[in-house]
């Protein structure tokens, strides 16, 4: 008890308690001091570990690293015993934990998640503002039972904390009378991303919380990653929201290059679930062979539809069509085919106008959904329909299909043949890209941002 | 017809897309800065500096293969890398020097510009009387600077810069000049050659300064990270590693030939003739050679294009780097609101270098000479942080630095730094 460094643990004991002290940051309690509960000096913290097996809002801290020297030991929570400042006291116990420490020296698990290595510094996505943040402190709180971790801090006042600026800031701010408050994303809504680490997370339900998320918005946050971390996105989330999210993407190269990334195998799984017309653009923008590799591996019906879609020069409005669209024979009455459009709408996009169809596929006319809803059960469909029907051809150039669709005021047009059946729909959202194009009158590419 | 033309367009446009990242920035490499180094350092001292180039050209490819490198393995940005490796503090001591290094570039960025301009309206004054007013000239050239930072900026934020970008590139061709300007001088090839394989060391304060100016103008951080970017947003891929690492060879040999030839046609007119290089004026002389009487013109018309390039890209890639390194929203698409720190920097850049360069009696080509030189001094500390994350086999798995090629890089650090610290010494001993 006569050395030095235990006079200035008594000191550091003897200290009041910090006024703040049950919330902390994990900024402030890396290197802090660990004694064991004989007061010997056994290291500094290194890290935290905290679990993530169960989706619970706020994990709770499972384990602390302590290093010392090149060594480094991970104790269970419940060695904890006191944190003051810059005093850490652990009673070093024998402990099970679910953290095993690899050749390489580091700590692995399925469950834990170590916050300084794979959270601290890192990109997440913010589930709640739905946007791509650098993790600049982590804020933690004491509970009853244990220690929680509150969210991430994204802000400046994180920054400067970091940079040993923090009260700095915080006077400058208060003598130009601002308060900054601290910007925390709540855990809850913290989705870690990243594929650089060797021993990346690999969680039970990995981007779990990305996957609830709309597409066009996984969207915009895969737009803003490499492609790489995009596949790796991709591959987890169930194969109608990837399908989905990748139709959102905007950028053609982006798509491309995902779908080149995610191997034969899940790429036909995903572009099985995706409306034919836009699965034969992103493969129509393939080499041949890549192409054909994944229509071969996709559904034989998609893949048909598919083929079928691709071979028409993009430029035309056989390029553009679906083959998704919902029609009738001239023979049902109304009450069929609104139980047969219970049946195929859920699967259809456009399933507003339903077409009928003459033996053979002819295009015969047009009815809404509010027209056959309105009407009584047993009217022919022939008798509610429109016969004036506007349609255009396979090999009309789109933009005369954009013209026709915005003069008549449509949601969709339907294409037929030569012989005049009925071969898909083109819906006015696939128009509205083909307006501005014309618009712009360059080709993607080179409207790139950096 | 029509669809025939749009199809060669679009063939020439899909050729454009795939100029590789390396040689885009090899290009954009030679700019204001460069020129101005690379002509100073031949007419100071003809052909004695040529040397440099071998090791110069090695260091290139070495520090622009790790990013590449890095680039494939993790698929991550520099900056990227940089935070999660340094964490806050490494970070903020980098970026921070890196912002004034290309502060100071894009400052000589734009000196380029104002000089091409002013040379440009001497040269026009025959034909247009009022331009032989001084105060005319100044005004006109004062104007003219404005609306090029003003245009600058609005190709930025346009997103019309790429599309820029490819025009510039193009325009290259102005390097092709100081080849045919080297022969028609007609060097004693011999001294050249020697100057070239044999190396000399002088111990004076200058020639330090400019030997750091060369190197610190060929190999620069943010050509790294401009680099780095071009080549994630190309998607290059661990498979097309092997074909495109020699994209970064081609570029950075393509820029020290050009480097090669501007030394030699500076060094056989100006260091022939004894001209004492005191304004960027001057330089043009060393194109007399293949333009005669309109060697200015040309050298002004060369210079413009470099640096109206350059002061475009700068600005963004340092605005990219610091937004990515501390997780601040980027992009162009994004609104200011949204991206508020990505716009200030480079708007900050932009408006900053252009107004240095404005105040009356400014020494442009001293700027210009200088801003090479600190990120010449920059460089061994750029390279420890390249260096130790290219040497981190959890970042970089297969594509980790081997044993030589890390004693390598420590070993150009060393040096690199003792130049840095010899160059320090004698300035302040000198003065």
């Amino acid at each position: 008890m006569a050395d030095g460094r235990t006079a200035t643990v008594e000191q550091i004991k003897k200290s009041p308690v910090l006024k703040d002290f049950n919330t902390f940051f994990l900024s402030e309690i890396l290197n802090v001091k660990v004694y064991d509960n004989g007061d010997k000096f056994i290291g500094y913290i290194d890290d935290i570990a905290i679990d993530a097996s169960e989706n619970i809002r706020h994990p709770y801290v499972s384990a602390f690293i302590v290093r010392r020297g090149e060594n480094i030991t991970a104790y269970e929570y419940s060695s904890f015993v006191e944190y003051r400042y810059d005093y850490f006291e652990l009673a070093p116990l024998p402990v099970v934990l679910p953290l095993k420490l690899t050749e390489e020296g580091e700590y692995e698990s399925d469950t834990e998640i170590l916050l300084k290595r794979d959270i601290l510094d890192k990109q997440i996505v913010d589930t709640s503002g739905m946007r791509l943040v650098r993790v600049n402190d982590i804020k933690l709180t004491f509970v009853k039972n244990g220690i929680v971790t509150i969210g991430a801090d994204i802000g400046p006042t994180g920054l400067m904390r970091r940079l040993s600026l923090g009260r700095i800031y915080k006077a400058v701010a208060a003598l130009f009378n601002k308060k900054i408050p601290d910007q925390i994303i709540s855990w809850q809504f913290v989705e870690p991303i990243g594929t650089t680490h060797k021993n990346k997370i690999k969680l039970v339900v990995p981007y779990a919380k990305l996957s609830l998320l709309h597409p066009a918005d996984i969207a915009d946050i895969i737009e803003e990653l490499s492609v790489q971390e995009s596949a790796e996105i991709l591959k987890s989330l169930d194969e109608e929201t990837a399908a989905e999210t990748l139709a959102e993407i905007e950028e053609q190269d982006l798509q491309i290059s995902l779908i080149e990334s995610l191997g034969t195998e899940k790429a036909a799984d995903i572009l099985d679930m995706m409306p034919p017309d836009e699965a034969a653009d992103i493969l129509g923008d393939l080499s041949e062979k890549q192409a054909e590799e994944i229509l071969s591996d996709m559904n034989s019906q998609g893949a048909e539809e598919v083929r079928e879609l691709m071979s028409h020069d993009e430029d035309t409005a056989g390029g553009l069509m679906t083959t998704e669209y919902i029609s009738f024979p001239e023979t049902f009455n109304v009450e069929q085919a609104l139980s047969e459009y219970r049946l195929i709408a859920p699967n259809i996009e456009m399933a507003y106008y339903l077409y009928i169809e003459e033996k053979g596929g002819y295009l015969k006319g047009v009815t809404t959904l509010k027209d056959l809803v309105v009407a009584r059960p047993y009217q022919k469909l022939t008798e509610i329909m429109n016969r004036k029907v506007s349609f255009c051809l396979l090999n009309e150039h789109k933009k005369d299909v954009a013209e026709k669709i915005a003069r008549y005021n449509l949601l969709a047009i339907p294409v037929v043949d030569e012989n005049d059946v009925m071969k898909g729909i083109i819906t006015f959202d696939d128009v509205m890209d083909t307006i501005i194009e014309i618009n712009e009158e360059l080709p993607h590419f080179l409207k790139g941002s950096e | 017809m029509l669809n025939k033309l749009k199809h060669k367009w679009k063939q020439i446009l899909i050729f454009l897309s795939l100029v590789g990242p390396g040689i885009i920035t090899g290009n954009v490499d030679n700019d204001a800065g460069g020129i101005a180094t690379y002509s100073i350092a031949g007419a100071h001292y003809g052909y004695a500096m040529l040397w440099t180039l071998i090791p110069v050209t090695i260091l290139l490819i070495y520090t622009l293969n790790a990013s590449y490198r890095m680039g494939v393995a993790t698929g991550q940005g520099l900056g990227d890398l940089i935070r999660e490796k340094f964490r806050v503090k490494g970070a903020f001591i980098l970026l921070f020097l890196v912002f004034f290094a290309n502060l100071g570039t894009t400052t000589s960025e734009f000196a380029g510009i104002y000089s091409s301009i002013q040379i440009m309206g001497i040269n026009f004054s025959n034909d247009f009387p009022p331009l032989q007013s001084k105060a005319f000239l100044t005004i006109l050239t004062y104007l003219l600077t404005v609306l090029m930072a003003v245009f600058v900026w609005t190709i930025v934020v346009k997103g019309t810069y790429k599309m820029v970008e490819r025009v510039f590139i193009f325009s290259c061709f102005f390097y092709l000049s100081y080849v045919f300007s080297a022969f028609y001088a007609k060097p004693e090839w011999s001294e050249v050659w020697r100057g070239f394989f044999v190396p000399t060391i002088k111990y004076e304060s200058e020639y330090i300064f400019d030997l750091i100016g060369v190197i610190g103008t060929t190999i620069t951080p943010w050509m790294n990270f401009y680099m780095h970017a071009t080549m994630l947003e190309k998607g290059i891929t661990a498979k097309s590693y092997y074909i495109s690492k020699w994209d970064v060879v081609i570029g950075s040999i393509m820029t020290d030939i050009v480097a090669f030839f501007m030394i030699v046609a500076c060094g056989a007119t100006l260091f022939q003739k004894h001209i004492r290089v005191e304004s960027i004026y001057d330089i043009g002389q060393s194109l007399i050679p293949i333009a005669g009487s309109y060697s200015s013109l040309l050298f002004a018309a060369g210079l413009f294009n470099a640096s109206v390039l350059a002061s475009a890209v700068l600005p963004l890639a340092t605005a990219y780097a610091i937004c990515e390194t501390f997780g601040w929203e980027i992009g162009i698409e994004k609104s200011f609101n949204e991206a508020k720190m990505f716009y200030s920097i480079f708007t900050f850049m932009i408006v900053i270098g252009c107004s240095l360069v404005l105040i009356p009696g400014m020494p442009l080509l001293f700027i210009m000479r200088l801003s090479q030189v600190a990120n010449g001094i920059l460089l061994p500390i750029f390279l420890f942080y390249l260096i130790t994350i290219a040497s981190d086999k959890k970042t970089m798995g297969e594509f980790v630095f081997s044993k030589f090629e890390k004693s390598f890089g420590w070993f150009s650090t060393v040096i690199l730094t003792i130049l840095s610290v010899m160059l320090v010494y004698q300035s302040l001993a000198g003065n």
